[in-house]
């Protein structure tokens, strides 16, 4: 019987093709127009964390703060929106995405924030106190 | 071994001026317009005052620098985001209105005009 990996090419090739263009040349978007699709793998995104949030960053340049919408539920949070082109003739275009990443668990949902500045979303999740670690001393 | 892994655990984290630059090439958009070309550059993370763009000859480089946008308390957990400045350039086929060239950035994008000049816009001819 032959082993076969879970996380094997034929499971999603383009996610291992994917990071392999990415780190070769990294460019944003790896292909023109690859935001055109309503793509998981439309905009790059970091998830961060210190001791009291969650980070999220995604990359959205020339996406307006109106056009986009973050929706947490559960432990995924969802970015989507649209980005607004204008065409030779002057006709508006738009172009819509959506990717969703799993944050922890222990995310304070109501105290969720975010900002876009420069094209750089950034969702700041905190964290729940009573799911912080504590330090119990030996009475 | 040991003294290198202890070495590694003492080093203060690097700050972004320390690490050596890379860079990336932009994402961009050029549109030929009935007077002018416009290019539009994706390059998230840089601020107005990030950008600079040098015309040499026939050719324009941009150039846009990030500012630090992760905290220095933060631990990844993944990160797709490369740390590395933008550099573009393109090679230009037209002369173009150096006086007249306008740029803007909005969030992240620079919005580049390069007027046609006057000598290399298309011309009707009248016969007589």
């Amino acid at each position: 019987m032959r082993l076969i990996k879970y996380d094997n090419l034929y499971n999603d090739a383009l996610s291992e093709l994917d990071r392999f263009f990415d780190r070769t040349f990294g460019s944003f978007p790896a292909f023109p127009g690859m935001m055109t699709r309503e793509d998981p793998r439309g905009f790059r995104v970091d998830l961060n964390q210190d001791a009291d949030n969650y980070y999220v960053l995604a990359e959205l340049p020339g996406v307006d703060k109106k056009d986009v919408s973050i929706e947490l539920e559960n432990a995924v949070l969802t970015i989507s929106g649209e980005r607004k082109a204008r065409g030779e003739d002057g006709a508006e275009s738009a172009i819509r995405f959506s990717r969703s990443i799993t944050v922890g668990d222990d995310v304070l949902a109501v105290k969720v924030k975010a900002k876009l500045d420069n094209g750089i979303l950034t969702v700041t999740l905190p964290k729940r106190e009573e799911r912080k670690p504590r330090m119990i001393s030996v009475s | 071994m040991n003294e290198q892994v202890t070495l590694h655990e003492n080093k203060t984290p690097e700050t972004r001026a320390q690490r050596p630059q890379r860079f990336l090439k932009p994402h961009y958009e050029v549109q030929e317009q009935k007077d002018a070309y416009h290019v539009r550059v994706f390059m998230p993370g840089v601020a107005k005052d990030g950008v600079k763009i040098t015309l040499e000859k026939d050719r324009i480089f941009v150039e846009g620098s990030r500012r630090e946008w992760t905290g220095a308390s933060w631990k990844p957990i993944f990160r797709e985001i490369p740390d590395a400045d933008y550099r573009l350039q393109l090679e230009l086929n037209v002369d173009i209105d150096e006086s007249r060239i306008e740029a803007r950035t909005e969030s992240g994008v620079l919005d580049l005009k390069l007027p046609v000049s006057e000598a290399a816009r298309p011309r009707t001819i009248a016969v007589e």
